[in-house]
């Protein structure tokens, strides 16, 4: 099925746009604005949305279709000044996207909350897909939070998944403390025949041993 | 010499993949990422990439597509290594321009064997 070409050059949209954008636009205005097929318009959408109560909640359900780079930045960008414990839902969802940008965009969001990250996290641990539970141990390796190394312990310990356990290993290896040493023999026991496992177990015990004296 | 450029975000994936692939008549370069992988593959005899494919910046998919439209680079193999292993992600890897797509885990041996069937060398003795 062949796609319609615009009759409109983008440039005229552009320039109605600035004119119409002087007198000031209603949040339902700008809302609608935000599906605009002009990327220009759905970014000033963005910022001239920005911290309006439905703002996060309208951004939130753009992202999934937008498909313009720099106005999924913008996106992630309003996000990060305006997002709540409720929004937590709909970000990780975007764990689930094949856009890396949407995904990577996430990941931060994430990493920037660590307070809605850790009130997620049990579900994320239980999710039946194995790479949305690496993306949350990426996001646990780069999160500040107090549970970190406690959280990767148990994705060690109790994840079937040699992948997942291997990336959870991996940032142990940057974030270990002693107290990973004592978890290390069980998760060797569980992956015997796992060379890369097995490098990363070698590699944490001589790091901690070797920070520890 | 032979140069293989490692890209991972994981600096132990890195290490392990160039313990394995090391050989005393190749040289290893890694980067975190595509972007990184670029900017140190311009300008630099490259004779394989080994990519992973989900990295922050620049993911591996991206990567080959940009190595592949580079005049300098294009002609330079590319071996591909996820977690990812459904059949589409396999697709998605040989329609970006891989060579090879593996698996992780990697079989440490078969990895060794497609290095050195790409190019060349890989005794380790």
């Amino acid at each position: 099925m062949g796609l319609k070409k615009k009759v409109e050059p983008v440039a005229n949209i552009s320039e109605d746009f600035e004119e119409k954008r002087e007198t000031p636009r209603t949040t339902e205005q700008l809302v609608s604005e935000l599906n605009s097929n002009d990327g220009d318009v759905r970014r000033w959408a963005i910022r001239d949305l920005s911290g309006q109560k439905a703002a996060c909640d309208e951004f939130l359900r753009r992202l999934p279709f937008e498909d313009d780079p720099t106005v999924i930045e913008a996106l992630f960008s309003a996000l990060e000044q305006d997002m709540s414990g409720r929004h937590a839902s709909q970000v990780l969802s975007l764990l689930k996207s094949e856009n890396v940008q949407l995904r990577n965009g996430a990941i931060e969001l994430m990493q920037q909350n660590p307070d809605v990250f850790a009130a997620n996290v049990t579900l994320l641990m239980q999710d039946k897909d194995p790479d949305t539970r690496i993306f949350c141990v990426d996001i646990i390796g780069a999160v500040a939070h107090i549970e970190a190394v406690n959280w990767l312990h148990q994705f060690a310990l109790n994840d079937d998944n040699e992948n997942v356990v291997g990336t959870a290993l991996d940032k142990l290896a940057e974030i270990a403390d002693v107290s990973t040493l004592d978890i290390l023999q069980t998760v060797e026991s569980r992956f015997p025949s796992h060379s890369y496992i097995q490098f990363v177990i070698s590699l944490i015990r001589s790091q901690v041993r070797g920070a520890d004296e | 010499m032979k140069t293989v450029m490692i890209v991972d975000d994981a600096s132990t994936v890195r290490m392990f993949h160039k313990m394995l692939v090391s050989t005393p008549d190749r040289i290893i370069e890694e980067a975190e990422n595509g972007v990184e992988a670029l900017e140190k593959a311009i300008g630099t005899q490259v004779d394989l990439f080994l990519v992973d494919v989900n990295m922050p910046k620049m993911d591996g998919y991206r990567l080959c597509k940009e190595i592949r439209r580079n005049e300098a680079l294009r002609a330079v193999p590319i071996i591909m290594v996820s977690t990812e292993s459904a059949n589409r992600d396999a697709e998605r890897a040989y329609q970006c321009g891989a060579n090879y797509y593996m698996t992780k885990p990697v079989d440490a041996d078969m990895l060794k064997l497609v290095v050195s069937a790409v190019i060349g060398g890989g005794s380790n003795e």
